[in-house]
C-alpha cells in the first residue's frame, strides 16, 4: 500500500501536491475541474492587510516554456478574505494555506495577527480556520509588497521574527529566487522558528515591446514562472534542503509527475504547482493520480524512500 | 474528441477552424484553445488562446481568428484530422434581451468573429462591419439576417465605421472590435444619449451599448487575474464577468492601454 502522506509543521497532508498561491484563487474557480479533496492543499491568492486592485496595463506575456505575470497582488484584503472567501475554502477537504504579503512590517504583523485570531476563534466554536500561514516575502510585482523584504536576510529576519511573535499558526516562508543568499535566507527562517520554507517564487524578468519601445509591463519587470525556471528552481531547492532541517516545499515550473519526483528527490517534503494549473485546469488531480501510479510502478511505498536521496 | 474538420484561410492571416463535436456556448462566449501536439505541453505555447465562438452547430464548433503571434501561427498551420485542446465555454456573452428594440451589431476586423451567433439570435438586427484591408465573414452575416441591405461594410484604412452608423437611432448596440473603435463608438453613443437627438421623431429614449472586450489571459476561468478590466464597480475579470460589458461601466483609459 503506497502512502502519499506528508507533514508540514504538524499539519498532515494527504499528499504532497499543493496548489500554488496566485494560480488557484480561493479554490472556487477550479471546483468544476478538480475535486479539492484529492489535493494536498491550496495556498490562497496572496493576501495583503488592505485590499489591492493590482497593476495597470498588460498583466501577462507568454515566453518560451513560461509566462510572465504582473498582477501585482490584486486581492480583497485580509478582512474580506476572512468574511467571504474562507467560509468557502473551509468546506474544501484539503489543507488551507493563507498566503500573506505586505508593504511594511506593520501590515505583515497585523495581517498575521488577524488570521491567527480568527482561526483561534473558529476553532473554539468547533469550526475551521486556516491550517497554515505562508509568508510571502517574495512577490516581485509590487514595489512595496514583498520582494524588498526577500532580498537581504537581515531585512527578512525582522519580518519573520515579528510575524512569528504574533502567530501560533504553522508558519511557512515563501522565498524569492532573487535573494542575495538563498541558503542563508532559509537558515534564517529556521532560526526564527518558521515551520517550513517554500521556494521559489517567480524570477524577476523582462519583456520589451520593440515597436512601442518600452517594457511590455507597466512595472517594467514581471515575474517569470513555468517550465522555463524548473531546472534553476530544482537546484535552489536542493541547496536549501541540504542546509535546513525544516520541511522545504519545492516549486517552480512543475508540469509533470516526473518533475514532482525530481523535487522530492532533491529534498522537498511537498511541492506546489502554479503555472501549470493554467495550462491544464485538471492538473491537480492528475498529478496526484500520476504520482500514485508512478510509485506503484516503481515499487516505492512511501515518499520517505526517495526524498532527499540526491546528495 | 477535438478533431479539426477544416482550418481554412479566408483572408491574409485570417482563418476559420472548424472542430468536430457537440459544444455548448452562447453568442459572445469564448473557448480557450491550443494545439494538442501529444506532448505534455511544457514548451511554447504554454497557454491556450481565448477565441470567441464564431459558429456552432449540432456536430461542430468554429473559430474565426487572425494570426497575431506564435500561438495563433501554430494554430493556423494545423490541418484536418489533427487535435486541439479546448476548454469552455467561458464568459458572459452578449446579453439575451427579451425586447432589444431596434438593434445594431457592430464589428471591427476580428470583432466580426462573435457577431455571427448574435446575428442568428437577433435576426432583425442591422449590421455594421469595419475592415482596414480585406473583408471576411460578411456573406455568412448576410445569410444570418437574410438581408443584403441591412449589412453595411466600410473597408478603409482611413474611414471609421461611425461614418455609416448613427448610434442614437438604436435602442441596443452590441459591438466587438479594436479598443479604439469601441471607445469612439462609446463616446458617440454617450453623446447621442445626452443630446436632444433622442427627442426626435422615431428615436429611442436612450441607446444601450454593450461591448465585447479583449485582454491577454492565462486561465480563462477567473483564477489568474491577468485579464481584469477596470470598471465603475472595481476590477472585473474579462473571462468571467466579461468579455461583454455595458459601455458606460468600463474605464476606457484602461481598455485602450496595451
Amino acid at each position: 500500500m503506497t502512502s502519499l502522506q506528508c507533514n508540514i509543521g504538524g499539519v498532515p497532508l494527504r499528499n504532497p501536491v499543493i496548489m500554488a498561491s496566485g494560480t488557484y484563487g480561493f479554490g472556487r474557480e477550479y471546483a468544476a475541474y478538480v475535486d479539492a479533496g484529492t489535493l494536498g492543499g491550496i495556498s490562497c491568492k496572496g493576501l495583503t492587510l488592505h485590499p489591492r486592485s493590482g497593476n495597470p496595463g498588460c498583466r501577462v506575456q507568454e515566453t518560451a516554456s513560461g509566462m510572465m505575470n504582473s498582477v501585482g497582488l490584486e486581492n480583497p484584503g485580509v478582512a474580506a478574505f476572512l468574511e467571504k472567501e474562507l467560509p468557502y475554502m473551509a468546506t474544501l477537504d484539503t489543507a488551507i494555506i493563507a498566503n500573506l504579503g505586505g508593504s511594511n512590517a506593520e501590515e505583515y504583523v497585523e495581517g498575521a495577527r488577524m488570521l491567527s485570531v480568527h482561526t483561534r476563534q473558529q476553532r473554539q466554536q468547533g469550526s475551521r480556520g486556516i491550517d497554515m500561514l505562508e509568508l510571502n516575502i517574495s512577490c516581485p510585482n509590487v514595489r512595496e509588497g514583498g520582494i524588498q523584504f526577500g532580498i537581504q536576510t537581515d531585512t527578512a529576519r525582522s519580518i519573520v521574527r515579528q510575524v512569528r511573535s504574533v502567530t501560533d499558526l504553522p508558519l511557512m516562508v515563501k522565498l524569492s529566487p532573487g535573494a542575495q543568499d538563498l541558503v542563508e535566507m532559509a537558515v534564517m527562517c529556521e532560526q526564527e522558528g518558521a515551520e517550513a520554507v517554500s521556494l521559489v517564487n517567480t524570477f524577476s524578468a523582462m519583456k520589451i515591446d520593440i515597436y512601442r519601445r518600452r517594457s511590455a509591463f507597466h512595472n517594467t519587470y514581471a515575474g517569470l514562472s513555468g517550465p522555463a525556471i524548473k531546472p534553476i528552481a530544482l537546484r535552489m531547492v536542493h541547496q536549501v534542503a541540504r542546509a535546513v532541517s525544516i520541511p522545504v516545499i519545492g516549486m517552480g515550473g512543475i508540469s509533470s509527475v516526473e518533475d514532482m519526483i525530481e523535487f522530492i528527490m532533491a529534498g522537498a517534503e511537498a511541492v506546489q504547482v502554479g503555472t501549470y494549473n493554467f495550462v491544464n485546469l485538471r492538473v491537480g488531480t492528475e498529478l496526484v493520480e500520476g504520482l500514485q501510479m508512478w510509485m506503484q510502478q516503481q515499487r516505492v511505498e512511501s515518499l520517505e524512500e526517495i526524498r532527499s536521496i540526491i546528495g | 474528441m477535438t478533431r479539426i474538420i477544416s482550418n481554412e484561410q479566408i483572408a491574409p492571416d485570417v482563418f476559420v477552424m472548424k472542430i468536430a463535436g457537440s459544444y455548448k456556448g452562447r453568442m459572445g462566449q469564448f473557448y480557450m484553445l491550443r494545439a494538442d501536439d501529444g506532448y505534455r505541453g511544457d514548451s511554447y505555447p504554454l497557454l491556450s488562446r481565448p477565441l470567441s465562438i464564431h459558429d456552432r452547430g449540432d456536430d461542430y464548433i468554429a473559430f474565426l481568428y487572425r494570426v497575431h503571434g506564435r500561438g495563433t501561427a501554430i494554430l493556423s498551420r494545423m490541418t484536418a484530422g489533427q487535435q486541439v485542446l479546448l476548454e469552455g465555454p467561458f464568459g458572459n456573452g452578449f446579453p439575451v434581451l427579451d425586447d432589444p428594440g431596434r438593434i445594431a451589431l457592430v464589428g471591427g476586423g476580428m470583432g466580426t468573429a462573435p457577431l455571427l451567433l448574435a446575428a442568428r439570435h437577433y435576426a432583425q438586427a442591422d449590421i455594421y462591419l469595419g475592415f482596414s484591408g480585406d473583408t471576411f465573414g460578411v456573406e455568412s452575416l448576410r445569410q444570418a439576417v437574410e438581408s443584403d441591405t441591412r449589412v453595411k461594410v466600410m473597408n478603409s484604412r482611413y474611414k471609421s465605421i461611425l461614418e455609416l452608423l448613427e448610434p442614437g437611432w438604436y435602442d441596443t448596440i452590441l459591438a466587438c472590435g479594436p479598443a479604439g473603435m469601441l471607445k469612439a463608438l462609446a463616446e458617440c453613443t454617450a453623446a447621442a444619449n445626452e443630446a436632444a437627438l433622442h427627442d426626435g421623431e422615431g428615436y429611442p429614449a436612450s441607446t444601450h451599448l454593450y461591448i465585447s472586450t479583449e485582454k491577454h489571459m492565462a486561465c480563462g476561468i477567473g483564477a489568474c487575474l491577468t485579464c481584469t478590466v477596470q470598471t465603475t464597480s472595481g476590477n472585473r475579470r474579462t473571462c468571467v464577468e466579461g468579455p461583454v460589458f455595458a459601455a458606460e461601466e468600463v474605464d476606457w483609459n484602461d481598455l485602450t492601454t496595451v
